[in-house]
């Protein structure tokens, strides 16, 4: 074992020429979405795989020259690219260190941080490393700081307890720059993104209330935690803004966070809670969101109109496409929040303490199924209203 | 449809070109480590996810084309990928080593070592390695993936690790 953190290891940058051809494959494809697909739903609709039909290999050597000379364009066309920014970004890259939560490629915020990281590497020259959370947050994040990375980045999200990890390594690395997506942690060096949670839980509420026929709302939360707490306070009060006679259905998953992926957890509790009566349901659980998805799915699919907010679950639909039930789903642009973040650290600009990645910040966003505008409406309004203070949340139920 | 929230990830509102130098990188690098560095197939299954992200375009979807979906797309055509090679190896193998094998508890230390090597183990063992110490499944999920009983998939968990041992890279 080095001491110091093979960051190059794991970057595995795409071979250029399969790059490029794969993105020219996959632009001309999407961008000829618009014209008619066909009528044979068996037929195979595109493969970026290879050209169609499959070459023979008099035509596959061909394929594969012109594809060599494309590539030799492309290298060079790059080269004359990566020549002329050189002179401008001279600076070794910033050796990020990324403590990936459970859930590996498949956790939202794993994939914000990968997307963050994406959006500020366009910007800031980045050496990424990973090192997964299985048990608990100090093993990786120290395993990182100890190989010295500059900046540390910990998702710990819906839960709260990443901040004792972070708070505990960051004592022993003062020069390390953390950054803890959620909160709690405090140091000289800690930075912590504070996603609002109040906002959108009582935007939610708003919503549910608002679409509710039966005054009977569920709310299902991945796990217990300070964190979801939050979103259940806003849900409720926002609930009880537009009718004080709400009844409120309140489930828990699990008391840890193995409730943010259990799907059939979900679907169980969502199809208790529609059959008690509750005909709107927001969930606030991560990839557990699919089962209520699900549940949603079935209990309009037997004639029963009802339907889901989803609180931080843009990623987890039970399928894409139209989701009528999907009434609202609430996001934070957590991937913008963190290269925001990284940029402003890369420049010096990052401070210690909270920066909150709120609605009043601009980075709290929705998406209404479609046929509710009236509702996207009201949200958007009491959104901006909320930005500039015109509304005020009420006190906590 | 109003949509704030998606608007930097989504293939939808970012536009093929964009969002493919977006994703590209992140999709093959998942894919290139949990292939344990096999290079073309990794490729491949580079191709096959965004093709699939094609398909969901055509079919409307192209607004729920985000990053963490493509990962998921990636995931699901990797675990593809080891079950086809695994039942052509059992198709293969005379016998089936049938050592018994105690499930143990994990350790925080097996992690990335386990994830540094190891281009020779079976695809069973690929899959539960990738899956559980890659992705940090917990184990039940990890056994809902490959779609064996969780006592199962802690044997052969167990029996990954002992292969990865023996060929260099565990613990």
């Amino acid at each position: 074992m080095t001491d110091q953190i093979p960051f190059e290891r794991f970057d595995t940058p795409m071979r250029p020429e399969f790059r490029d051809a794969l993105r020219a494959r996959f632009v001309a494809a999407v961008d000829a979405e618009a014209a008619p697909v066909g009528t044979d739903a068996a037929a195979p609709v595109v493969d970026l795989r290879a050209p169609a039909p499959p070459p023979s290999r008099s035509r596959l050597r061909l394929v594969l020259i012109a594809a060599g000379v494309i590539a030799i364009l492309a290298a060079t066309a790059s080269i004359v690219r990566r020549d002329a920014e050189d002179d401008l970004v001279a600076a070794p890259p910033l050796r990020i260190g990324v403590a990936v939560h459970e859930g590996g490629a498949s956790n939202l915020l794993n994939a914000d941080v990968f997307a963050a990281l994406a959006r500020a590497g366009a910007s800031v020259p980045l050496s990424v490393a990973e090192r997964p959370y299985l048990s608990s947050w100090e093993p990786p994040v120290r395993y990182l700081a100890d190989r010295d990375a500059q900046i540390v980045i910990v998702p710990g999200g819906f839960t709260s307890w990443a901040a004792d990890g972070v708070a505990a390594v960051a004592a022993d690395h003062p020069e390390t720059r953390f950054v803890l997506v959620g909160s709690g942690a405090t140091g000289p060096n800690v930075t912590t993104l504070d996603l609002d949670r109040v906002a959108p839980g009582y935007l939610a509420g708003v919503a549910a209330a608002t679409t509710s026929e039966s005054g009977h709302l569920g709310f299902i939360g991945g796990t217990r935690s300070p964190v979801l707490d939050a979103y259940r306070r806003g849900f409720v009060a926002g609930a009880r803004q537009v009718d004080p006679d709400v009844v409120v259905d309140d489930r828990s998953l699990r008391d840890d966070d193995l409730g943010l992926n259990a799907r059939g957890a979900a679907r169980t509790a969502a199809d208790e809670v529609y059959a008690s009566g509750a005909d709107v349901i927001v969930v606030a659980a991560g990839a557990s969101t699919a089962g209520v998805d699900e549940a949603a799915r079935a209990v309009r699919a037997s004639g029963r109109m009802v339907g889901m907010i989803a609180i931080e679950g843009r990623a987890w639909a039970a399928v894409a496409g139209d989701q009528p039930h999907r009434l609202l789903t609430i996001d934070t642009d957590v991937a913008r929040g963190l290269a925001d973040a990284v940029v402003d650290a890369a420049d010096g600009r990052l401070d210690a303490g909270a920066r909150r990645l709120g609605v009043a910040e601009g980075y709290v966003g929705f998406e209404a199924a479609a046929g509710q505008d009236a509702l996207a409406a009201r949200i958007e309004r009491l959104s901006q209203q909320i930005a500039d203070g015109t509304h005020t949340l009420p006190e906590e139920p | 449809m109003h949509d704030r929230s998606s608007e930097v990830t989504s293939l939808g509102q970012l536009g093929a070109g964009a969002f493919y130098d977006m994703a590209a990188p992140l999709v093959h690098r998942y894919l290139v480590r949990a292939c344990f560095g096999d290079r073309a197939l990794a490729e491949d299954l580079t191709s096959e996810t965004f093709t699939a992200a094609v398909v969901e375009a055509q079919r409307g979807g192209a607004a729920h084309v985000t990053v963490a979906w493509l990962l998921l797309v990636a995931r699901r055509k990797l675990i593809d990928t080891y079950r086809r090679r695994e039942r052509e190896e059992r198709k293969l193998r005379l016998a089936w080593a049938t050592e018994r094998v105690e499930p143990q508890p994990d350790d925080d230390g097996a992690t990335a070592d386990v994830m540094a090597s190891l281009g020779s183990l079976s695809s069973a063992h690929r899959s539960v390695l990738v899956l559980r110490y890659l992705d940090g499944l917990s184990v039940p999920a990890v056994a809902e993936a490959i779609g064996r009983s969780v006592h199962a998939t802690e044997s052969l968990l167990a029996r990954a690790r002992i292969a990865a041992r023996h060929a260099g890279g565990a613990p």
